[in-house]
């Protein structure tokens, strides 16, 4: 029983960890908590759904034309949305996340009013039996996309040119513009990056789940405690955050439920995520601010 | 901002921290609450009175949070957790042990101000965004702990709340209740003016411009968070008895977890670190999203070419481009940009 | 310049918003379309959820229901009298909900009765309209909105009793000697726990049944395998439950991963919605079974025709998944049109307001809603309309009606609730 809930925790918190790469790349970058995150999952969940089946184009075109709508919707929401909001305080370009929570989700029944969809069989459907352990096909695709993506991510950030500039942008904005790092520019490749994440993340959910508003951006709100838990500012955090939280949920559901009478899986990750921020303040591997007077 | 056309020069210190400095300020005021108080619910029609008594509400949880958020720096995302202790404590006062309204609601904003500071225990250590995210935790716990409450809570069932009485005479019309909501609104609005221009609002403020400075002014800066938090989870309490008493019912659904995260915004859209600028937050955006439910039917009606589904679609669409559009024109939220009309209007036609 | 524009926007914005909501108990919904001018208007009220967490089931409620509302008209189905359309979007939120509501009440003429899909909603306005004097025509329930009996109606049966009625069909088909094992398989939410009660349960008790778990899945289920795992050690044969298809669909995958397809039927309340989960799962849907308030949407042509006509002319353009939704919710508002023409008939169309309507509820007998389901009995005591559910199971990938069974009443102090 161990391994089986261990195992599905592990699958279950991969998708959460590529979710939490999303919200901390922004915020590394920019300092923008990115609240319309579930939002957006959702949207490119539908918007997939809509390459797929609604216009019938086939699944390398998808992926492309994917590719570019993250991009485009990235550029448009840095340069449009927020670019005048440089030098504010940064209480209001949160608040303009929040008002994109409800333009994507406006959108989404706005554009695809009317009851789930789902997408088409691609995935066959069938089980692994790893050492007691049942483990189905698509959570292995999942598992599979889900670390391809992190290798990819951690390979642009660490080898490329473009990642390192990123990462001197984190640290600090004015340095990097000494460098001759275009800043804004990067926070347009930021956001792209998380779209992309969001892609990502929007089709491997609505495998699971159906292209359903709801449930898809719940799901991806749940990498909110993942995020706090790994720290606010680090890939490595969000990864191993994500891992977590799955584990606790179905730990917690495996466990504790019997014992509080159900619904234990939704409380326990903020539970433990209050716990772990008292013994550390800043997440596992979050950056301390060290401040002087 | 400039309020005589010489300058502002006050002569006193009571004249300086004065809500009303000049004459003129001090008649639109009178004339103001004359009107809110004895005109409005005597002319309007229900519709209209049950859109004050939403707003007068709202507006005690918004400032709250703005002392806790606005001047003294933490941003809280737990407030409609908050807001749901107090309602389930008023709710089950006047439920399960018959108390009196009028005694139930102290009762309840006194008992959330301490579950308030129970949460602000963390931030002794915490800080910054992570103070945020525990209050949003905060929230998740309370709500489950109401959820799983069983017959004390109603469970998921929820629970009902017997009507504030004086004697024979029982509040039930919009009318009854605009009155205690909007009478305590404005005393809450005034207590808190007073608050923040004491030295609890400087000492709050210090802490939030930078709390490692402020100890060396002798500002215990855990005491001062920690009574910050019972204040904003005090007025919340309130809020949430107002609440349990005008919705006659209340499910776990009232307190959903965006709903937290929307009070920060009507402080951000409204000007955060200002008891008038929470007003107009909360005043713009309520009458915002009635304009949304409003515009969905008649939308419909127009052009029966969308489905329904899509026009509701449309206005969630819309609600959130206006939040956006404002934002990038004013990012200071709309007092700010009351002041500079302000400004501008008294040393016209002259542009300083 | 920049501060000029911004501040002459931000004012008109302001002033736009202001006028506006002055104004606006002025406007009124959808104008009737060409009623004769002597006759009276009433208006029926509408709370969808459009947007929010119940959007997908009902985006297409005000087609259905506008549309059975215009048909009324068309047939003159209540001579002398024109009814009036009104819906606002609730957004699943009983706040929002609360704010449509006072909207509603504040329309020309004033409801006769409101319709509403939302348990949570339904109990929030409970108390609320029962001060205002106005019936709510309920599709969602609890015990909560039953008991005391009040202003709010609703039109199928209680989800205990639906859970004993399946119980009831489930044990006429059991072939084995031993007793069959029960469980739990739910949503952990309110719309999920509220079969379970202890009167249903000591009811499915004494049919014979050995109950072996409680299982409860999260709103957006992740990973079922815990609770499933504890289901296959208990070796369950029936599980009984209430979640929308989205989450059903996630069990059903974690179940046929641990191998658990076939060795156990899973049971739901009407609202599951059996099409939409054969298109999430398949093959791996053939043996769920629903307790339905209404006839498969094939059987509309022969036994109703009129929601037949409703659903060429309004619906048409929806998916055809979007059927069985359709019917529950003109259902609904057929029972409100159904009371306002017996009070009509009573009164007299101008004297005709929320108490006559509540009147002509209480008294409701053996209401047939137009062919779509079982009739409908309200009384003094008795807020819920059906004493019949019909047995709809998933084979071979389609939704097959295999029979009816009666609804045993098992509210607390019901007559069948079994005595201690």
């Amino acid at each position: 029983m161990i391994l089986q809930l261990a195992v599905t925790g592990l699958m279950v918190g991969m998708v959460y960890a590529l979710m939490a790469l999303g919200i901390v790349v922004i915020y590394k970058c920019s300092s923008i908590f990115n609240f319309s995150h579930g939002a957006i999952v959702a949207f490119m969940c539908y918007l997939a759904w809509a390459f797929i089946v609604q216009i019938h184009l086939p699944l390398w075109l998808t992926f492309l034309l994917l590719i570019a709508s993250a991009v485009v919707l990235g550029w448009i929401i840095q340069v449009g949305i927020l670019r005048p909001l440089i030098g504010q305080p940064l209480l209001a370009s949160v608040m303009v996340t929040l008002a994109l929570m409800q333009v994507f989700g406006g959108t989404v029944t706005l554009i695809w009013p009317g009851p789930a969809r789902f997408y088409p069989e691609i995935i066959p459907s069938g089980t692994l039996n790893l050492g007691g352990a049942a483990i189905s096909y698509e959570s292995l695709i999942s598992l599979a996309v889900c670390v391809l993506a992190f290798i990819a991510f951690m390979y642009f950030f660490q080898y490329t040119k473009l990642g390192l500039a990123m990462r001197g942008t984190a640290e600090d904005h004015q340095l990097a513009r000494s460098n001759g790092i275009r800043v804004v520019r990067m926070f347009t490749l930021a956001w792209i990056i998380a779209i992309l994440t969001c892609s990502i993340g929007g089709v491997l959910v609505g495998n699971m789940h159906g292209v359903n508003y709801e449930p898809v951006s719940g799901l991806a709100m749940k990498a909110l405690p993942a995020v706090m838990i790994g720290g606010m500012e680090s890939v490595v955090g969000a990864l191993l955050g994500g891992l977590l939280i799955g584990i606790f949920e179905t730990i917690g559901s495996g466990f504790l439920d019997p014992l509080v009478g159900g619904g234990f899986a939704d409380v326990f990750p903020y539970i433990a995520m209050i716990a772990l921020i008292i013994f550390k303040p800043y997440g596992l591997f979050g950056y301390e601010k060290i401040e002087r007077v | 901002m400039s309020r005589r056309p010489s300058g502002n020069f006050e002569t006193s210190y009571a004249q300086d921290i004065a809500i009303c400095h000049t004459g003129f300020q001090q008649v639109v005021m009178i004339l103001f609450l004359i009107a809110l108080l004895i005109i409005i619910p005597l002319f309007s029609s229900s519709y209209i009175l049950s859109v004050f008594n939403i707003i007068g509400i709202t507006i005690i949880a918004a400032i709250g949070l703005n002392i806790l958020t606005g001047y003294a720096g933490q941003i809280n995302l737990g407030q409609a957790g908050f807001i749901a202790v107090g309602a389930y404590c008023c709710a089950i006062f006047t439920n399960h042990l018959h108390m009196s309204f009028w005694l139930a609601l102290p009762l309840a904003a006194i008992i959330t101000g301490l579950v308030g500071t129970l949460f602000a225990l963390p931030s002794l250590r915490v800080k910054g965004f992570y103070i945020a995210v525990t209050t949003l935790a905060a929230h998740m716990i309370i709500m489950w702990l109401i959820t799983h409450g069983g017959k004390v809570t109603g469970g998921v069932e929820g629970l009902a709340s017997t009507p504030p009485q004086i004697g024979d005479f029982v509040f039930t019309t919009e009318q009854h209740y605009y009155f205690i909501i909007i009478g305590l609104t404005v005393l809450l609005t005034y207590a808190a003016k007073n608050l923040v221009r004491t030295r609890f609002g400087r000492a709050i403020i210090a802490v939030r411009d930078n709390d490692l400075a402020a100890p060396f002014l002798g500002i215990n800066v855990f005491r001062y968070k920690v009574t910050a938090f019972f204040i904003c989870a005090f007025y919340a309490g309130v809020a949430g008895a107002l609440m349990a008493s005008y919705y006659k019912m209340i499910t776990p659904e009232y307190f959903p977890m965006l709903d937290s995260i929307w009070y920060i915004g009507y402080l951000i859209v409204g000007g955060a670190g200002s008891i008038v600028g929470t007003i107009f937050g909360v005043v713009f955006l309520k009458l915002l999203s009635q304009l949304v439910m409003w515009g969905g039917p008649l939308l419909g009606a127009i052009a029966p070419i969308f489905s329904a589904g899509a026009v509701s679609g449309l206005m969630q669409f819309t609600f959130g481009i206006v939040i956006i559009i404002f934002l990038i024109f004013e990012p200071r939220g709309l007092w700010h940009r009351w002041q500079i009309m302000l400004s501008s209007m008294r040393i016209w036609p002259f542009p300083y | 310049m920049r501060n000029k524009l911004a501040g002459a926007f931000i004012l008109l914005l302001v002033i736009g918003l202001v006028t506006s909501i002055a104004c606006a108990p002025a406007a009124t919904g959808k104008p009737a379309a060409e009623k004769p001018a002597e006759n009276v208007v009433i208006t029926i009220g509408d709370l969808p959820n459009l947007t929010g967490a119940y959007a997908a089931t009902q985006s297409c409620y005000v087609e259905s229901n506008g549309g059975a509302v215009a048909l009324a008209n068309e047939k003159n189905y209540i001579p002398g009298v024109t009814l009036k359309y009104e819906w606002v979007d609730a957004a699943t939120d009983p706040a929002k909900a609360m704010t449509a509501y006072k909207k509603l009440l504040a329309a020309t003429p004033r409801p006769a009765v409101i319709i509403d899909h939302s348990t949570a909603i339904g109990t929030a306005l409970k108390q609320t309209a029962a001060a205002d004097k106005i019936p709510i025509v309920e599709g969602g329930v609890s015990n909560e909105i039953l008991i005391p009996p009040g202003w709010v109606f609703y039109y199928g049966s209680p989800y205990p009793c639906e859970a004993g009625a399946y119980a009831d069909w489930f044990k006429s088909q059991w072939k084995e000697s031993r007793a069959p094992r029960f469980a739990a398989l739910t949503w952990d939410l309110p719309y999920g726990r509220a079969w379970i009660t202890d009167e249903s349960m000591a009811y499915i008790k004494s049919k014979g049944f050995e109950i072996v778990g409680q299982e409860f899945i999260p709103a957006v289920p992740s990973d079922t395998t815990p609770q499933l795992l504890r289901l296959k050690d208990a070796k369950v044969d029936v599980c009984f439950g209430a979640m929308y298809p989205s989450a059903l669909a996630v069990v059903l995958k974690d179940a046929n991963k641990l191998g658990m397809i076939g060795t156990f039927t899973w049971g739901g309340v009407y609202a599951v919605n059996l099409i939409e989960l054969v298109g999430y799962v398949g093959p791996l849907a053939n043996g769920c079974t629903v307790t339905s308030t209404d006839i498969l949407p094939t059987m509309w042509k022969e036994k109703a025709p009129l929601m037949q006509e409703n659903w060429d002319k309004n619906g048409a353009k929806l998916a055809p998944a979007t059927q069985f939704a359709f019917a529950n919710a003109a259902e609904r508002v057929v029972i409100g049109i159904g009371a306002i023409k017996s009070a009509v008939e009573k009164v007299g169309a101008k004297n005709v307001d929320g108490q006559a309507v509540y009147n002509a509820l209480i008294n409701m007998k053996n209401f047939d809603p137009w062919g779509t389901g079982a009739p409908i009995t309200f009384s003094e005591t008795k807020r819920y309309g059906q004493d019949t559910v019909f047995i709809t199971q998933v084979q071979n990938e389609k939704a097959i009606q295999l029979g009816t069974a009666r609804v045993p009443d098992l509210l607390p102090g019901g007559k069948d609730v079994p005595a201690k």
